[in-house]
Parts: structure tokens; sequence; C-alpha cells
């Protein structure tokens, strides 16, 4: 064969965006069921709800990314592999927060609920900030983007000036919450600000690619969860309210989708060859 | 490749047409001649067969080589039995057959000793001259050529130089010196040594000289030995011996090729280990943006697509991760020089394309050509000289 001009049709596998929509799908459903209700003045039903689904979403959807990925060993050098493993692992400790948010909850005592369930979700934002950082520090090696060291500077110094920044604000905004909330809120605010900033960056060098479309649904879910912990912080918003459920699990939803895109992703191609010899 | 005579002969008189002598050993060509029309007419007969044709013939330390024209036969007299001699003698019968179409019919002298001449040189003897090679004039050189050129290149060089330096010397392009050098071997008038460079790969060769146990290696030299596989280039060698001295280690190696302790690999052997290097370092780098499992995915299915143009593809496949492995099948083939370094060179483009070209649609082609771009550095770093004979335009995206 010679240097002929490969006209490459390509069909990408559907299989992994498959699953990926009807998790989408059921996130558009819980939300269109959450609106109906909150404006038939169901409240408290809505409330019930949404918070007996916010964990079982959260634990189903690591589940199903651990069964996606958790089959292989973590030990080979496959950052991509290894950040959905994170995912997922980092799905089910979220879980495991809101698990422990509900049960406060019911005990009531519930001053101190955004303290327990702020700190319970430390573990599962330390598994994302691990793969997401690692899926970088692997796409920077290859693509010379930052360099090294000085990306990992970047990183340190960013996230000590914004933390300090931020606690300062949130001092001047409440002065008079509780610094133990500050303290918890401030690093969960940076995690998943920084995180995002990371993920926001690999998807505008990689947003010619197929590999992309997980990553940006990766994103927007944990902008959701972003979006929460600023409310928590700043809007002195009450935990466990519809609202604050809705958007975790909308949140985890995407997390979850992600997954299962990035699944698909090893099906990579079912491929028709046009080859045009020159 | 060390080609000791070249014969041509007329297939139905068994006349030999042409004959150079490399060695200078003075055999008479129309014995050989009349030896081998008997012998390819005998198997012809002994098999019944129309289509087998005897190709070769074994002695202890050599073969004769034989490829068969419309209506003449070439023979080399040679060292190994590889697609690279064979495709160079098909090459110097069909230029033969076409030249001195006539004396298929008619027998009448057409000067081919020095007419044909230039066609010998340009496909045994010019492949042997690069711009690093040192050129030793020899004493008494006068004797050997008449050749204006020749005479007053070989009259202005200093005794030893390589043909860069000869090049600059002479103030003319370095493909003059290149042809003037070549054709100054071609009359014996110099001799040629092609140092030792960082790409060149080296194997052990089993050969016991006699009285070799007498000569001591140094501990540097044997432990340079070990280290060429027939898989290693030179520089990677070095640096596995953590060698602060190229030179020195170099130097080791010419003394380990002296010795014939160690010989350069075929040039299809040579592709391979360069192409594998480079698929793997591509992979590699793929890799760590899609990962693993997509990455083998992404290779097997290019490889699938290809095995029915290139069946030996089906012989290169990928060990843990994405380390790429030639079966020993193949392996053998390359080192014996049994499939030509062309085939294996576009193979292997080939399928890098279908690689990059798939990656690009997970990444996007920005990133990909980066990949490319990495690639191309580390190979440069492993094959410094060598590196450009992979077609790296061609795999951008």
């Amino acid at each position: 064969m010679n240097s002929g001009v490969l006209g490459a049709r390509t069909i990408v596998s559907q299989s992994g965006w498959k699953y990926a929509a009807s998790i989408i799908f059921t996130g558009l459903a819980i939300l269109i069921a959450a609106e109906i209700l909150y404006f038939m003045g169901m409240v408290s039903f809505l409330t019930t709800l949404t918070a007996a689904l916010s964990p079982v979403i959260a634990l189903l959807l690591g589940i199903i990314g651990l069964n996606f990925f958790g089959r292989e060993s973590l030990v080979k050098e496959d950052r991509f592999h290894a950040m959905n493993v994170w995912m997922a692992l980092g799905l089910l400790v979220f879980s495991l927060s809101e698990i422990a948010g509900v049960l406060l909850r019911i005990t009531g005592s519930s001053s101190d609920i955004y303290f327990t369930v702020g700190l319970v979700q430390m573990p599962a934002l330390l598994l994302w900030g691990l793969g997401v950082v690692g899926y970088l520090r692997s796409s920077n090696s290859v693509l010379g983007v930052f360099n090294g060291n000085k990306m990992s500077s970047i990183i340190i110094i960013i996230t000590a000036l914004a933390s300090l920044f931020l606690v300062v604000i949130m001092t001047l905004i409440h002065p008079a919450q509780s610094l133990l909330i500050t303290f918890v809120s401030v690093p969960m605010i940076i995690g998943l600000g920084i995180t995002l900033c990371i993920l926001g960056g690999i998807v505008w060098i990689l947003r010619g690619g197929l590999i992309a479309r997980p990553l940006i649904l990766m994103f927007f879910g944990i902008l959701l969860l972003l979006i929460r912990s600023l409310f928590w912080g700043f809007v002195n918003y009450c935990p466990g309210s519809p609202f604050d459920y809705v958007t975790a699990i909308e949140g985890y939803i995407l997390v979850g989708a992600s997954l299962a895109a990035a699944s698909g992703l090893d099906d990579v191609f079912v491929i028709e060859e046009e080859e045009e010899a020159d | 490749m060390n080609i000791n005579n070249l014969y041509i002969i007329k297939r139905d008189t068994g006349v030999c047409i042409y004959h150079k002598d490399f060695t200078e050993s003075g055999f008479d060509p129309q014995l050989l001649s009349s030896f081998l029309v008997a012998m390819t007419s005998f198997f012809d007969e002994a098999t019944q067969s129309i289509t087998s044709q005897a190709r070769a013939f074994e002695g202890t330390d050599y073969k004769i080589v034989v490829e068969f024209g419309e209506w003449t036969l070439g023979a080399v007299s040679t060292k190994e039995d590889s697609a690279q001699i064979r495709t160079k003698l098909k090459r110097m019968i069909e230029r033969f057959e076409e030249q001195f179409s006539v004396l298929r019919w008619v027998d009448i002298d057409l000067a081919i000793q020095t007419r044909f001449e230039q066609s010998v040189i340009d496909e045994f003897v010019r492949y042997l001259i690069i711009p690093d090679t040192v050129i030793t004039v020899r004493a008494g050189w006068e004797h050997y050529t008449k050749k204006p050129d020749v005479m007053s290149f070989l009259r202005i060089i200093p005794s030893i130089c390589s043909v860069k330096d000869a090049a600059e010397f002479l103030e003319v392009p370095i493909e003059v010196a290149l042809n003037l050098a070549a054709e100054a071997l071609w009359e014996n008038a110099i001799t040629v040594y092609n140092p030792v460079k960082p790409d060149d790969i080296y194997q052990a060769t089993s050969i016991t000289r006699p009285g070799a146990e007498d000569e001591k290696l140094s501990p540097e030299t044997a432990k340079a030995l070990s280290e060429l596989d027939g898989e290693t280039p030179v520089s990677i060698a070095a640096e596995r011996m953590r060698t602060s001295d190229m030179k020195r280690f170099l130097k080791d190696v010419a003394i380990l090729e002296k010795r014939k302790m160690i010989e350069l690999v075929t040039p299809a052997h040579a592709v391979a280990v360069r192409y594998t290097s480079a698929l793997h370092s591509l992979l590699k780098g793929c890799s760590k943006i899609v990962g693993i499992t997509a990455m083998r995915k992404v290779f097997l299915v290019s490889r699938e697509k290809l095995v029915g143009t290139y069946p030996w593809m089906a012989y290169v496949t990928l060990e843990e991760g994405v380390d790429i492995e030639m079966r020993s099948s193949l392996t053998a083939a390359t080192i014996k020089g049994t499939i030509g370094p062309d085939v294996l060179n576009d193979g292997f483009r080939v399928i890098m394309q279908f690689i990059t070209r798939r990656v690009k649609d997970l990444t996007g082609a920005q990133p990909m050509n980066r990949i490319i771009a990495n690639t191309r550095e580390e190979i440069q770093q492993q094959f410094p000289s060598t590196a450009y004979e992979i077609e790296w335009e061609t795999l951008v995206v």
C-alpha cells in the first residue's frame, strides 16, 4: 500500500453512550418530578423522596462505575482508567456522606449536619482530586502544556491563596457563623473549584476529540456540587432541603453518566475504511 | 552485505557475459557459469516442474544466490542469502536485459564490461559509502586506477579521511564526493570503513576464530558485548551501561566488530527495531490520554485491517500494556533478511497512520500531533541518523 490518502469514516461504538443517555434521562425525570412536586406544594414528600434518592443514586452510580472500571488493576500506568476508578470510589464515599446527613437530620441535631456532612465528603473529594490531578499529570507529560514542577507549584499556590481569600470573605459575609463550618466549607469549595478548573483545562485541550464528551459530563456534575457547596457556604442555605438534594442528585447523575460514557470509549471503533490509493 | 562475485550468464548457452570479481580471486567465471546453468537445468529436469527453479547453492561459508531473468541468469557469490541481495540482483538483471537486449539474439561485442560498470557501482558499491565513511587511500593507488576524475580526487584528499571531510576539502557537494569514492572503491584504489554510529544495532555472532582465546577483552569491552543483543541501538546500550565516554564506547564496539564477535543486523531487522520503538512510543503517548485498554483496541483493530495486505503483521502483537512484541518467526525472518526492509517500512508506516487517525477521533488533532512530535523527538534521540527514515509527515493528522 503506497502513501495513499486514507479516507476513514469512523463510527464510534455507542454502547457507553446508551448507558450515559439512560442515566441522564433518569436525572431529567427526577428533576421534572421534583419541580412538579414542589409546585404542587408537596415539599415534605419531595424532601423525603430526594433525601432517600440522593445516597441511593450516588451509591448505585459508584457501583456501576466500579463495575465498568474496577475490574482491572490500578497498578498499571493508565491514568484515564485510574481517574474513572477514583471518581466511582468518590461517588461511594459521597453516598456515605449523604446517608450521614439524612441520619443526622432524623436525630434532629441540625446545626451539626453541615459540619458532619462536609467532613465525610472530604475523602470523596480527595479521591476525585487524586483522579483528576493524576490524569492531568499524565496528559501533561505527553502534551507538555506545563512544566511538571511548575504545574504542582501553581496548583499549591492557587489553593493556598484561594483558601485564605475565601476564609476572609466568608468571615466578612457571615461574622456570626461558626468557624467549624467555615473550615469545612472552604476546603470543599476550593477542592471542587480546583478540580473543576483542571477538568475544564483538560476538556479545553481535548475539545476536538470524543474523549472530551465524558469529561464534559464530569465537569458539569462537579459544577453542580460546587454550586451546592457555594450555597452552603455563602447563602446560609439550609442543607437537607429539596433543592439541595436535587442539586446533589443531578451532580451525581452527571458524574455517573460520564463514567458510563467513558466506559464506551473502550469499545472504541467499528470502522469502515475507505482507502483510496494515490 | 559481503559480495564476492557477480555473474550474468546467458541461459541458453551457459556463457558468462558479464562478470565482476570484488575479491580479486582470479577464478574463471566461465567455469562457474557452465556449472550454474547445468545445475539449474538439472534441478528443473529432476523436479519435473515448470515453476520451481534452483535459487541458491550453499557452501560452508558462502552461498551462490541465483535469480532468473527472461533470457539471462544472475548469480552472486555472497556470505548471506537475503531479500535485499535478491532485490539488487533482480534489478541488475532487469537493467542488463534492457540495456543489452540485442545479445539475446546475436553474440556481438558491446563493450559490456565498460558500459555496464556504472549500473553495478550504483547497485553494489555506492550504498557502502555514506558521508561518515572513512576512506583509506591505498599505497600505490596510481597502479589501480586510470580514471582522471578518481585520480585527481585521490591526489588531493588526505590519505585517511571521511567522505564528508573530503567533500569539504575539495569544496564539492557531498554527493559528488560520495560518487567519486564509490568509483575509487570499485577500482580498488581505496579501502573504506564505516565507523560505528550511535544508532547502529549489533548482534553477537557465534563465530569463534582460531586464536581468539589469546586476545583478552578489556572488562569494559566485554560488558559492551553483553548489551548488544540485536534489539538495542548502540546509543541505548551506552545509556544502560551508564558510560560517560561515548567515544570510548563506540571504540569498544568497533573492537568487537573487528574481531567479528558482533555484526550489524540486517537492514530489515534495523527497520523492524526502529519502527517497533516508534510504535511503542506512539502507543504509550496516546495511552496516557485515552487509556491503555482503548489503545490496545486501537492497535488490534488497526492491525486486523492490515493483515490482509501485510500478512507478516499478524506476528506483531502486544504484550502487557502497550509493549510491542514481534513473534520469533518474524524476528527470524528480519534477522535472516528473508523479508525486505521496504515491505516492513511500508507496513509499519501504514499501521502508524491508521493508529494516529483513530486516536485523533478520540483526542482531537492538536494533541495527536503533539504526541507524534514527542515520539519523533524520542526516536531521534535513540536513532539520530536514521530516525528521518520514518515518514513522520505522513503521520500528522
